[in-house]
């Protein structure tokens, strides 16, 4: 999978975003805007089951979207990471940083 | 007796204040008084004291003696406080210097009528219970007449301080005149307003308060003092609500925190137990709740938001929108802050000289390099200037009138230089507030916390968005060659016999932010960093660029190695776009010992081949990336590496071992080492190129990622 694909769904009041694909140099623009789209709605939560690559612009874009959570008092939660996604994450050395769930149903 | 320290303490408090006063007040014509003023003083103190050893050992003579030389110094310093008042901040006409000058034979004559006379003294001795003394017939009147004019002194002050239309001497003025009036009050207090109840003139009286005299003298050389040096303007408000806090805490916690420990020892039936080991106890339970209720409700009282939106706001500033918008854009943050109308921003050319890139009254200007006004500004290390600081900070004296002409050209009231290691790169002028108030103390720390950020974009203005290249057809290729290359130019070459080093970095859109670099510390020791820093195209390139420089401009200033990592972390989450973070390793070569110390930094990848084992072992271990939490300090573990004849070291970013082919297997690490060990005998500049040729042929299609490889070989050197 070459390109990427975002979509976005609503559970209850927040708002799912799907990232399906790699998130690398030529995409990850793309992935930051829809982010901060999806966050200017509420609370979000980043699908990231089908994530193919994910480089260090993806990670920063993450890191970015947590810092204005944090700021804005709202959360944000990476629903399902791949092995790639996760992998990915824990090259940062601070795994535990990033709000990571396997079911929506945690939320609740 | 005990309270005799009290003076010997007040002594050398104002002794110290001697040294400040003579270095702070530098070029101010009111400096000499107030040495003068402390000196008297610190005497008065240091007498007043040794008239109770002395009379305390029985030498009634000696104590009568220093008693009135104690009184006569006091007597100076009240005629020296005149005279301060007068040359505050300058010297009014003529006639002040006259009248400065007419005091030198009145305090001679005070001198003479102490000393020569008993209407001041007549004797003075001790007892069990402190110091008797039979006072002279006119020892009211001559306390009244130094205290009177020392309150004079208080008076001229705070009339000058309403005449005068510097701000910054204007606080200053009022600063030293409530200085000189509160302890003037307390010597009165003290000194004549208690005592009489114990003695009067001509009786004998015994004086407890003898001791508490110097005390308040302390209020009057430290203020005068202080108001000598400070050249900043108090934020009033922040300052009341600060004692606002104060209040509240005290209130709520210090004061039932007393009565705790109050009902504890009553209950106790006075033991020693209760006050030793409870009062800490309480002390630390208190203060952590203390600490905790201020946190959550007094946050707001005693800070202003705007500096956290301010370096927020600055964080969003996108550099890649080029050189105009951003300028318009740094303009709007920054007067929304600090609700200036005017601003100037000048940047080092090529050539060396400063012009100006943006200023909102259409003003231009040039200041060479090595001008006067430059090289005193450069030499004195100054990043922020506020022009009340120019007005009365001694360091400024040397280059007073072209800062304050400078200052005046852009209607600036603070200038803010932009500093690669010691040399300016740019200056941003700050203009006079549409309220016309002042700038204060806090805006100055506020300046100081925004600094990383604004040379950040001084340094893009310089390095990178140049107008003649911006305006090409395709930005981030016009600056591909010029950007790399400058990143490569920089680079100190390890050039020891024995050590032969190469690497690759390839980007992916001609920039990235893969970068490596090596800093020669001494001959046998070399600084090195490798590493990548988030983000892909021209952003990363030019981050990469200010780390680089910043990293080198840290090197010059910390010695300590986790405290250099710590430095540039802080200035990756505080002064890099949002979500920048940088994986890589930094690391010390001695040579001497064959030794490598290195901090893994989220470096993925470090191998060591050990001719020993004729194998590569992974020596990397955990390690966290920068950029992600503001204090890494507590998760870098620094670690070392001995590096024998015939060891070669291999270090990557992600990009070559993450490298994936169309069958999505990775290129992977044991590729990599595999790619080393199969050209060992080559040189490292062979290696390197030979991985990065196998990784692009396994991948079979373009690159995704910037790749970077570091190879060093270590073989025997011949002056070790």
């Amino acid at each position: 999978m070459t390109q990427l694909d975002i979509s976005e769904r609503l559970d209850g009041e927040r708002v799912v975003l799907v990232i399906a694909g790699p998130v690398n140099s030529y995409t990850f623009g793309e992935f930051q805007q829809r982010l901060e789209r999806a966050m200017a709605k509420g609370q979000v939560v980043i699908e990231m089951e089908k994530v193919s690559t994910l480089s260090s612009a993806g990670i920063g874009v993450i890191m970015a979207a947590l810092d204005d959570a944090e700021a804005a008092g709202k959360k944000l939660f990476i629903l399902r990471p791949s092995e790639i996604a996760r992998l990915a994450l824990e090259s940062t050395g601070f795994m535990e940083r990033f709000p990571i769930i396997q079911n929506l149903k945690e939320l609740a | 007796m005990g309270l005799t320290i009290l003076a010997f303490l007040v002594s050398a408090f104002l002794f110290l204040a001697v040294p400040i006063a003579i270095t702070r007040g530098k070029g101010q014509s009111a400096s000499i008084f107030v040495v003068f003023v402390d000196l008297s003083l610190a005497l008065f103190a240091l007498f007043h004291g040794l008239v109770d050893v002395a009379s305390g050992i029985g030498e009634s003579h000696v104590g009568l003696f220093l008693s009135k030389l104690s009184f006569s110094f006091m007597g100076l310093s009240g005629l020296m406080l005149i005279a301060a008042s007068l040359a505050f901040p300058r010297w009014p006409g003529l006639w002040a210097k006259i009248l400065a000058f007419l005091l030198v034979p009145v305090a001679a004559a005070l001198f003479w009528y102490v000393f020569s006379t008993d209407a001041y003294m007549i004797m003075i001795f001790g007892v069990t219970e402190g110091v008797v003394r039979f006072v002279g017939r006119q020892y009211d009147l001559l306390a009244d007449l130094i205290g009177g004019t020392a309150f004079i002194s208080a008076i001229i002050l705070a009339v000058r301080g309403f005449l005068t239309k510097d701000r910054i001497n204007r606080q200053r003025s009022f600063l030293a005149a409530w200085g000189t009036a509160i302890g003037v009050f307390g010597l009165w207090f003290v000194g004549r307003g208690i005592s009489n109840t114990s003695g009067s003139a001509g009786t004998m009286g015994i004086l407890w308060t003898f001791y508490l005299l110097p005390v308040p003298t302390l209020i009057i050389g430290a203020s005068s003092t202080y108001a000598l040096s400070v050249s900043r303007l108090f934020d009033w408000r922040v300052f009341g609500r600060q004692i606002l806090s104060w209040v509240i805490l005290t209130l709520l916690f210090g004061v039932p925190s007393g009565f705790v420990i109050a009902a504890l020892i009553f209950m106790s039936g006075f033991s020693l137990f209760v006050p030793i080991i409870g009062t800490p106890i309480l002390f630390f339970i208190v203060r952590a709740m203390a600490s905790s209720f201020a946190h959550r409700n007094l946050e707001r009282i005693t800070s202003r938001k705007y500096r956290e939106d301010l370096e927020s706001d600055l964080a969003h500033i996108d550099l890649s929108a080029g050189r105009d918008v951003v300028l318009a854009e740094l303009y709007r943050v920054l007067s929304k802050a600090f609700d200036f109308q005017d601003f100037a921003v000048m940047i080092e050319d090529d050539a060396g000289v400063y012009r100006t890139v943006y200023s909102t009254l259409g003003r231009t200007s040039t200041v060479d390099r090595g001008s006067r006004f430059h090289e005193n500004v450069e030499a004195a290390g100054i990043t922020v200037v506020l022009r009340s600081e120019a007005i009365a900070d001694p360091k400024f004296a040397e280059v007073r009138e072209e800062l304050l002409g400078f200052l005046d050209l852009y209607r600036g009231e603070a200038i803010v230089f932009a500093r690669e290691g010691r040399r300016i790169i740019g200056a941003f002028v700050m203009g006079g507030r549409k309220t016309g108030a002042d700038y204060t103390d806090y805006d100055f720390e506020s300046f100081r916390a925004i600094y990383g950020k604004l040379f950040v974009i001084a340094y893009y203005l310089r390095n990178v968005a140049r107008e003649s290249i911006v305006y090409t057809v395709s930005r981030e290729l016009a600056l591909s060659d010029q950007v790399l290359r400058f990143a490569l130019e920089k680079v100190d070459r390890i050039d020891l016999p024995g050590v032969d080093s190469a690497w690759v970095t390839r980007s992916t859109r001609s920039l990235g932010g893969d970068f490596v670099d090596f800093v020669r510390m001494s001959r046998q020791r070399w600084f090195f960093v490798l590493g990548d820093i988030s983000g892909k195209g021209l952003s990363a390139s030019m981050n990469m660029l200010i780390l680089k420089s910043m990293i080198r401009s840290f090197l010059r200033i910390e010695r300590e190695f986790t405290g250099l990592v710590q430095r540039v972390n802080a200035f990756i989450k505080e002064n890099l776009p949002r979500g920048t973070f940088f994986a890589g390793v930094f690391g010390y070569f001695d040579f001497s010992t064959n030794s490598l110390f290195f901090i893994n930094c989220g470096v993925p990848a470090l191998h060591l081949y050990s001719p020993s084992f004729d194998a590569f072992i992974e020596v990397q271990g955990e390690g966290k990336v920068l950029g992600f939490v503001r204090d890494v300090t507590p998760y870098l573990k620094p670690r070392k590496l001995t590096l024998p004849q015939g060891s070669i070291l291999v270090a990557s970013t992600d990009g070559i071992i993450e490298s994936e082919n169309v069958r999505a297997e990775r290129f992977g690490k044991e590729r990599m080492v595999k790619a080393v060990h199969d050209r060992k005998a080559q040189d490292a500049k062979t290696i390197a190129e030979a991985v990065v040729d196998e990784l692009l042929n396994f991948t079979g299609r373009a690159q995704e990622d910037d790749i970077t490889i570091l190879i060093m070989k270590f073989s025997q050197r011949s002056d070790t």
